[in-house]
């Protein structure tokens, strides 16, 4: 099937009916070069279930091993797939980064509570990450959004990248390039393809220097989406 | 010794990378940092090496003492070693 995401014209050769329903709302019939194709061959879905923990339909399997297959192409295109939950909030594009089961969903559902209609949430869970040809990096909605399905077939320019972590009280602290790398890059999939890799390298290089780099050291309660989201849209602090 | 994986290095904001590419990316799924130095003798062991021979090329190059450049070496080899990621 053929989709629009990110702006790429995308074609699934999917043979299972998982897919087909997952990427409905981002299905493309239009008549044009597609930018990628992508295969889920029988090995890479016989791999995929070697490795899962528990037993999954095929389906299910063959739609990891498809956005898998994306993501490693995406680098050709100035573009990859980053691990985090994207909100646009105002002027604003933010992500939250954490490793699993730290508590990203919840931050981000306590910043809904705080800005309601004022926020959506791009993706909470796989976002694409595109550069325009001037360099601005944009986050991308896609259909692969996490167990609680959080997306839009949207986009928003990336202005703010923040780290969570879990602390007893709620703080928050912008931080150097130098140390947002190694956080950064334990979020994102660098290809086994020398090419790939490189330009992934480089791509992350560019995303350090275009956002501002937060650590939100935060509880699970609504004074936490306060605290980040005062110090973020330059409210001083109390 | 020589490095057990392929490499692509970049640097990335003002720090040197190293990630692993290849069948070995997914044997070695992290980043190494490396300085000016460190960088240097990881291309070095990018070839079956051994340390006499690292000393010498950073003594050449960085016009450093014998003593340095075997500190220098040794440190870095041994942090290699402890990431796993050097075949002796």
């Amino acid at each position: 099937m053929r989709c629009l995401i990110a702006d790429f014209l995308i074609d699934f050769k999917n043979r299972y009916g998982f897919t087909a329903r997952q990427c409905a709302e981002y299905e493309c019939e239009k008549d044009a070069p597609v930018d990628f194709e992508v295969v889920a061959t029988d090995a890479d879905i016989q791999q995929e279930r070697l490795h899962a923990e528990r037993e999954y339909p095929i389906g299910y399997l063959e739609n990891i091993c498809l956005y898998r297959n994306l993501a490693l192409q995406l680098p050709k295109k100035d573009s990859f797939l980053m691990h985090g939950s994207v909100i646009s909030v105002k002027d604003k594009g933010i992500a939250f980064l954490a490793r699993s089961g730290t508590g990203k969903t919840t931050h981000t559902l306590l910043w809904k509570q705080r800005f309601g209609e004022d926020m959506t949430i791009i993706n909470g869970d796989k976002p694409i990450i595109r550069f325009s040809e001037d360099g601005t990096p944009y986050a991308y909605g896609t259909p692969w959004a996490g167990k609680e399905g959080f997306q839009v077939n949207s986009k928003t320019e990336l202005t703010d990248i923040c780290f969570i972590e879990r602390a007893d009280e709620n703080s928050i602290e912008r931080i150097i390039p130098q140390k947002a790398l190694n956080p950064l890059m334990n979020q994102i999939l660098v290809p086994s393809d020398p090419i790939a890799a490189m330009k992934t390298l480089e791509l992350i290089d560019r995303l350090l220097k275009h956002t501002r780099l937060w650590i939100i050291h935060c509880n699970p309660y609504p004074e936490a989406a306060e605290v980040a989201s005062d110090a973020i849209f330059g409210k001083a602090a109390k | 010794m020589k490095l057990k994986y392929n490499f692509v290095v970049r640097q990335v904001g003002d720090r040197m990378v190293a990630v692993a590419v290849g069948a070995d990316n997914a044997k070695f799924n992290g980043m190494i940092n490396l300085n000016e130095t460190g960088e240097f003798i990881f291309s070095l062991l990018a070839e079956d090496t051994n340390i006499e021979a690292i000393v010498s090329a950073l003594t050449t190059k960085y016009d450093i003492s014998e003593d340095d450049a075997k500190k220098a070496a040794e440190g870095f080899i041994s942090k290699l070693k402890e990431g796993g990621i050097l075949a002796e």
